[in-house]
């Protein structure tokens, strides 16, 4: 299949990574989206879309736009997945909320800084103690373990591993500059008792605002990711009830909530919290049109804008792929890349590395993906 | 022939324009008070539109504000290897800026961080940054240049930024240039009409002015080509409207737009036989899908034809194409008309072949049809439409 993606004239495969998180073209798929649209800017925003339907990747394509860059001229984006497991529970409190939401920026901001480390360069000794506080009291384990693991593998990917590994930043800094910053941020370090959760959230907000981001986007996704929530929406309302009290004030403040959420909790939301919901709602009904422009975008990018259908690497005897395929496969994303990547992988099967696909492809695709459409919605998830 | 002569703008020739400038005056406006709503504008268009006469133009009316401007001409930066074109520019920006004039950093990040460092003190006042070229350029250095420049300029509150060039839209990841960028125009630069070509004609060719209406018939409107039109031959008009291609590949780029300018759409599987009527030359046929495509990418390259979602195919560059194809029709005439003989075969072929895309193969034949019949050219009886045919169209 590589070599058939590279004679038909694509620079990369745009159909492999199944997991939004490993795509590094995610954003330059997404950000022409309008739903990308509603989502980006100083405001508080919805996206509801059904389970598989592109909530995590949008999630992430509004991270890495955040990222942009090496200054702290952007939003600070604050990812947010409920720690379920840790609380044991589905109802958190605004306590439960405010603690998960620190540790999930800390986190984010300990990631970024590694990366730049100029960030905390230029601060004084007050400030250096601000952020060396910060990370000691919210991160998962004390900082001189996250340190350490950063001076002995002298790069900062096993951080990543370890953190966050969806974290994707640009540009990380030569070895010698990621040595001095393990080393000042920890003499930074004045061993100072936690606070409480409320006070070491506005500490967090506090922090952000002294580095110059002029804003803090709070990227809530997974909310149905409990054993109690899947299946129940009115659960993950009640389970961010604490959260969306408190998400006007915050916006009043350059805090701005930014939730994805499941299609159903749509109507539940907009009953009980309808001036929350009177602006920048995306839903995504994924329809064979939608499911067409997805592949079609990701042609254009691959084949570096030289041509935005399959129709262009497929024989005259056949036209408007997208289409046909899209009308084909159950109404999510990953079902469309899943079926797409059949049809090449048939084509390079039957007639090898080259060659216009074919309508015997598309037929065998969608003949295979009809038959074993479980195994394969099973396999890709 | 005599070599053309592209005319240099100047503010007397200009005509035209009033809603992309009043719109840039707005945004220079909101700029020079610190006010949101400045940001990123999009200057795009055919061939010979005017985009750059109204960047000019633009420069022109900032320069009387005494308003600073930086430009960067993407093309100058073609064949060159991006990271080193990328800190060329950063380079310049730091200079323009009064920012260091020597060594920024060691990689781009540190280069780019330095500019930035320095571009907070010059930011005190206002600055617009105007890229020519952007969406003809190698889409290598773009994201480079996103990354180091052009994303964090975007976030910049007293910066306007102003990115021109014509082809392909490049997918930003950065929302302020895609997403929230504003286009000037609707979405691209319009042509003129018909008074507007009159009243460029009186100033830029005052002697052919009195063929305003003809010449609009021509171009429809297109400001490049009304003054090649009147001012030169048809073909030397061509010649004009080609300059953005290098000279060793002038002649042959030429040939290959004049054997496919009869077709509404091509690809690599239309390039064959096209070029094997405008050679007669029948080796042609046996060309490759990649040689064929080397074609097809060429013409991209140079921005003079582009994926077409409609057309479900490549298309010229629209005033090329008309300009290319009045060309052959009234200079060499039996080519022209062997040309659309040869589509309207090869679709019918299709059409025959293909059961599933029949009917669009058969409009397609349909159009070449009519073209030869306006002209008095119609194909042979065995070569017409059946009626059976007749009835799906």
């Amino acid at each position: 299949m590589p070599e058939w993606l590279r004679w038909a004239g694509f620079r990369f495969d745009p159909f492999g990574p199944l997991d939004a998180a490993a795509d590094p073209h995610l954003s330059e798929y997404l950000v022409g989206h309008e739903v990308f649209a509603r989502v980006w800017g100083d405001g508080i925003s919805w996206v509801f879309a059904p389970a598989g339907g592109g909530k995590t990747a949008l999630r992430i394509s509004v991270m890495q736009t955040c990222w942009i860059g090496q200054e702290t001229n952007r939003p600070f984006p604050i990812p947010y997945v409920p720690p379920f497991l840790a609380w044991g529970h589905a109802r958190p409190s605004e306590e439960e909320h405010l603690m998960a939401l620190t540790r999930s920026g800390a986190r984010a901001l300990f990631l970024a800084m590694a990366h730049r480390p100029h960030w905390f360069f230029r601060l004084d000794v007050s400030e250096r103690q601000d952020i060396a506080n910060l990370f000691q009291w919210n991160l998962s384990g004390p900082l001189s373990v996250y340190l350490n693991l950063c001076r002995q593998s002298r790069q900062i990917s096993p951080l990543r591993e370890v953190l966050d590994p969806t974290f994707v930043m640009r540009d990380p800094p030569d070895e010698v500059t990621l040595q001095q910053w393990c080393d000042e941020l920890e003499s930074a370090l004045a061993f100072q008792p936690a606070p409480p959760p409320a006070e070491r959230w506005a500490h967090l907000l506090a922090v952000l605002k002294m580095l110059g981001f002029p804003s803090v986007y709070i990227l809530a996704d997974g909310f149905d990711g409990a054993p109690e929530t899947i299946d129940n929406p009115m659960m993950i309302v009640d389970c961010m009830r604490p959260l969306l009290h408190r998400a006007e004030k915050w916006a009043q403040d350059n805090v701005f909530l930014k939730a994805f959420l499941p299609t159903e909790t749509f109507p539940l939301l907009a009953e009980q919290f309808p001036l929350l919901l009177s602006d920048h709602v995306a839903v995504i009904h994924w329809t064979p049109d939608l499911l067409a422009e997805i592949i079609r975008r990701r042609v254009y990018v691959a084949s570096g804008g030289n041509f935005g259908s399959l129709d262009a690497v497929a024989s005259p005897a056949l036209r408007d792929v997208e289409t046909v395929l899209a009308r084909s496969v159950m109404p999510l994303p990953r079902e469309m890349l899943v079926l797409t990547r059949q049809v090449i992988e048939e084509h390079v099967r039957r007639e090898g590395a080259e060659g216009l696909l074919t309508g015997e492809d598309v037929e065998a695709a969608i003949l295979q993906y009809t038959q074993g459409n479980l195994l394969l919605t099973r396999t890709a998830r | 022939m005599s070599a053309v002569q592209l005319l240099p703008y100047s503010p007397r020739l200009f005509v035209n324009r009033e809603q992309e400038l009043q719109m840039l005056e707005e945004r220079v406006q909101a700029l020079k008070e610190g006010r949101d709503g400045h940001g990123v504008l999009i200057l795009s268009g055919e061939r010979g539109i005017g985009k750059t006469w109204l960047r000019s133009h633009f420069e022109h009316q900032l320069s009387q504000e005494r308003i600073p401007v930086v430009r960067l001409d993407l093309k100058e930066y073609a064949g060159k290897d991006p990271a080193w074109a990328v800190a060329d520019i950063l380079q310049r920006v730091s200079i323009e800026t009064g920012g260091p004039r020597e060594r920024l950093g060691a990689d781009l990040a540190e280069m780019s961080r330095t500019v930035f460092r320095h571009l907070q003190k010059f930011l005190q006042q206002p600055l617009v940054v105007i890229v020519d070229h952007v969406y003809e350029s190698d889409w290598a250095l773009l994201p480079l240049l996103e990354d180091y420049l052009l994303g964090p300029l975007a976030a910049e509150r007293r910066v306007l930024l102003l990115l021109t060039g014509r082809g392909r839209l490049y997918p930003w990841k950065n929302p302020e240039l895609s997403t929230l960028a504003v286009p000037l125009g609707k979405p691209e630069l319009e042509p003129f009409d018909p008074l507007f070509t009159k009243d460029q004609l009186k100033r830029q060719a005052p002697s052919q002015a009195h063929r305003a209406d003809e010449i609009y018939e021509l171009t429809g409107g297109n400001p490049l080509a009304n003054y090649l039109v009147a001012a030169y031959s048809l073909d030397q008009a061509v010649e004009g409207l080609l300059e953005p291609v290098p000279e060793e590949r002038r002649r042959t780029v030429r040939e290959y737009l004049e054997a496919l300018c009869v077709l509404r759409a091509f690809d690599e599987e239309r390039i064959p036989d096209m070029l094997a009527t405008y050679y007669d030359n029948d080796s042609y046929r046996q060309w490759t899908y990649a040689r064929s495509r080397r074609v097809r990418e060429e013409l991209i390259r140079w921005g003079l034809a582009r994926w077409d979602a409609e057309q479900r195919g490549y298309v010229m560059d629209r005033i090329v194409r008309q300009l290319i194809e009045r060309y052959l029709q009234t200079q060499k005439p039996e080519l022209w008309r062997r040309l659309h003989q040869t589509a309207y075969q090869l679709y019918q072929q299709w059409a025959n072949n293909y059961p599933a895309t029949r009917e669009r193969w058969l409009e397609e034949a349909e159009y070449h049809r009519q073209r030869l019949q306006e002209y008095g050219s119609l194909p042979s009886r065995s070569e017409n439409i059946s009626a059976a045919d007749r009835r799906i169209l």
